[in-house]
């Protein structure tokens, strides 16, 4: 009986997310604002991270797929090549998935830990970059320090659920991005060389990944909200 | 508000009732063909190719006997988007040399310098994109929502065979298209809410990133907050109602291809072929 009330809850998940995904796919609320050449940032992405959070990776697989076929179709997405549009989104849901699951049960030392480790790395992509371009790598080295330092200052909080949502939605919207630019490379897509891609990285990838943190640690926040004063009832 | 407005007709499309040739025909035979065609259009690569598969599509939507304003209802949403498209594609449009009148200016404009070739280009890609727009527009103005979901439920049957749940996909794309247009109306009380409270009106301001993710979210956290507790309420009615899986489960409607079926099937496959070759 537990057996089929789990089975039936992801099938409801996915569902409801994956029309969630459609709604913001097909129409202007899913698209903010944002200072890039691009004009918009998509918020399309965030369902298949919350599936991922909510009821694990088969179901953020799912959403994902939506939305991979949902930008397919869309027509604001001018290219219509499936190992770039579809393939590579698979993982949004997923990688969201594991490094919540990763993180939920960590404690604040592991948390911090974690955030050095990618605070390293950051640093490390954005020496290379400087070698090229000196003032983004300088500008990426200054984000990356900040974004570390106001985690570090959230977990002393003592918010630690916050932040493992936060890593997760990071992940799984980084994920869209890096690997979705990654494939329109690799596939040569007209008009995304190396470099274009790098800087469509940068200027749509971050604020996508700031967008989807906030939202995702809201509406889970305010999920499992509803939950506890519910079986107060 | 016009924003909000504009979100009812946002939704898939609506469904019109009737009983030409595209509504009858098998839901299966629908899906498969508008798979088969969006392949074809996504890989024809002359413009002649591109061009008459749009005109296919249009005979198509002959051939359903739509009321008036049918194909408008669904393109009208999307043409905002084709102006972006057509402009952008005009000035950074990737150009292929190969294309005739690549070396024929037809306007500079500053640093823009628009060929020929380049203006055959986006009006190639602008046919393409009505032409897959309209495509999923037959499907769901000649469709209802579930015939869809028989049909799909149906062409996933196969994954069964080899372990994967057909079923239970099948039933996860059933909600979706079933509380697809709820939701919309929920995301239009969301936003009038919003709006009568002020939070998401007045002017776009790009620069200003904490305040439009926080207007986002003012909209998209109700929306899912009510999203996931419709989870609970589906989820309880189907546990209440022994939901036991596909297994041995029987259909109030059942399908069987006809010839008429196996012929517009054939024609779609046909077309591909086609396209391929050429």
């Amino acid at each position: 009986m537990e057996q089929q009330e789990r089975s039936i809850r992801r099938i409801v998940t996915a569902g409801m997310l994956l029309a969630v995904t459609l709604l913001l796919a097909l129409t202007p609320v899913g698209f903010i604002p944002v200072p890039t050449p691009a004009g918009s940032a998509t918020i399309a992405h965030i369902p298949a991270i919350i599936g991922g959070i909510l009821e694990g990776p088969l179901v953020g697989l799912i959403v994902s797929l939506g939305f991979g076929f949902a930008s397919f179709l869309s027509p604001l997405v001018p290219v219509k090549d499936p190992f770039v549009i579809i393939l590579p989104r698979l993982l949004i849901g997923v990688a969201a998935a594991w490094v919540y699951y990763g993180l939920r049960r960590a404690r604040r030392p592991a948390l911090t830990a974690v955030l050095l480790v990618l605070a390293v790395a950051v640093l490390a992509a954005a020496y290379v970059v400087s070698q090229s371009v000196l003032w983004l790598g300088i500008a990426i080295a200054v984000l990356a320090l900040s974004a570390a330092g106001f985690g570090v200052w959230w977990l002393g909080r003592g918010d630690t659920a916050a932040v493992g949502l936060a890593a997760a939605a990071i992940t799984g919207s980084l994920a869209n991005t890096v690997l979705v630019l990654g494939a329109a490379v690799v596939r040569q897509v007209a008009g995304i060389t190396p470099e274009v891609a790098l800087s469509i990285g940068f200027m749509q990838g971050i604020p996508e990944a700031v967008v989807s943190a906030i939202i995702v640690v809201a509406v889970v926040s305010a999920i499992r909200q509803v939950g506890r004063n519910r079986s107060k009832l | 508000m016009a924003r909000a407005a504009s979100l009812r007709n946002a939704s898939l499309g609506r469904f019109w009732p009737g009983d030409s040739v595209v509504h009858t025909l098998d839901p299966r035979v629908k899906l498969c063909s508008l798979g088969l065609w969006t392949v074809a259009i996504v890989l024809a690569s002359r413009w002649w190719v591109t061009a008459a598969l749009f005109l296919l599509i249009a005979a198509a939507y002959r051939a359903a006997r739509l009321p008036r304003g049918a194909a408008g209802a669904v393109l009208r949403p999307v043409l905002p988007v084709l102006a972006v498209l057509a402009v952008s594609q005009l000035l950074f449009g990737y150009q292929d040399p190969a294309m005739p009148g690549a070396d024929i200016g037809v306007l500079e404009v500053g640093a823009a310098d628009v060929s020929l070739g380049r203006v055959i280009g986006a009006a190639i890609a602008i046919v393409r994109l009505l032409s897959l727009v309209m495509l999923v527009g037959l499907l769901t103005a000649t469709t209802s929502a579930s015939a869809l979901a028989s049909g799909m439920e149906r062409l996933l049957l196969p994954l069964n065979r080899i372990g994967l749940p057909g079923h239970e996909l099948a039933l996860t794309g059933a909600i979706a298209l079933r509380f697809l247009p709820i939701l919309g109306e929920e995301l239009e009380a969301v936003q009038r809410a919003q709006l009568a409270r002020d939070i998401t009106g007045g002017p776009e301001r790009p620069w200003q990133l904490a305040r439009n993710a926080r207007r986002t979210a003012a909209l998209v956290v109700p929306l899912f907050a009510d999203a996931l507790q419709r989870v609970d309420e589906i989820s309880t009615a189907l546990l209440a109602r022994c939901y036991q899986g596909g297994r041995g489960r029987t259909y109030m409607r059942e399908l069987r291809l006809n010839a008429k079926d196996l012929i517009s099937l054939a024609i779609s496959v046909g077309l591909l072929v086609i396209v391929v070759v050429l």
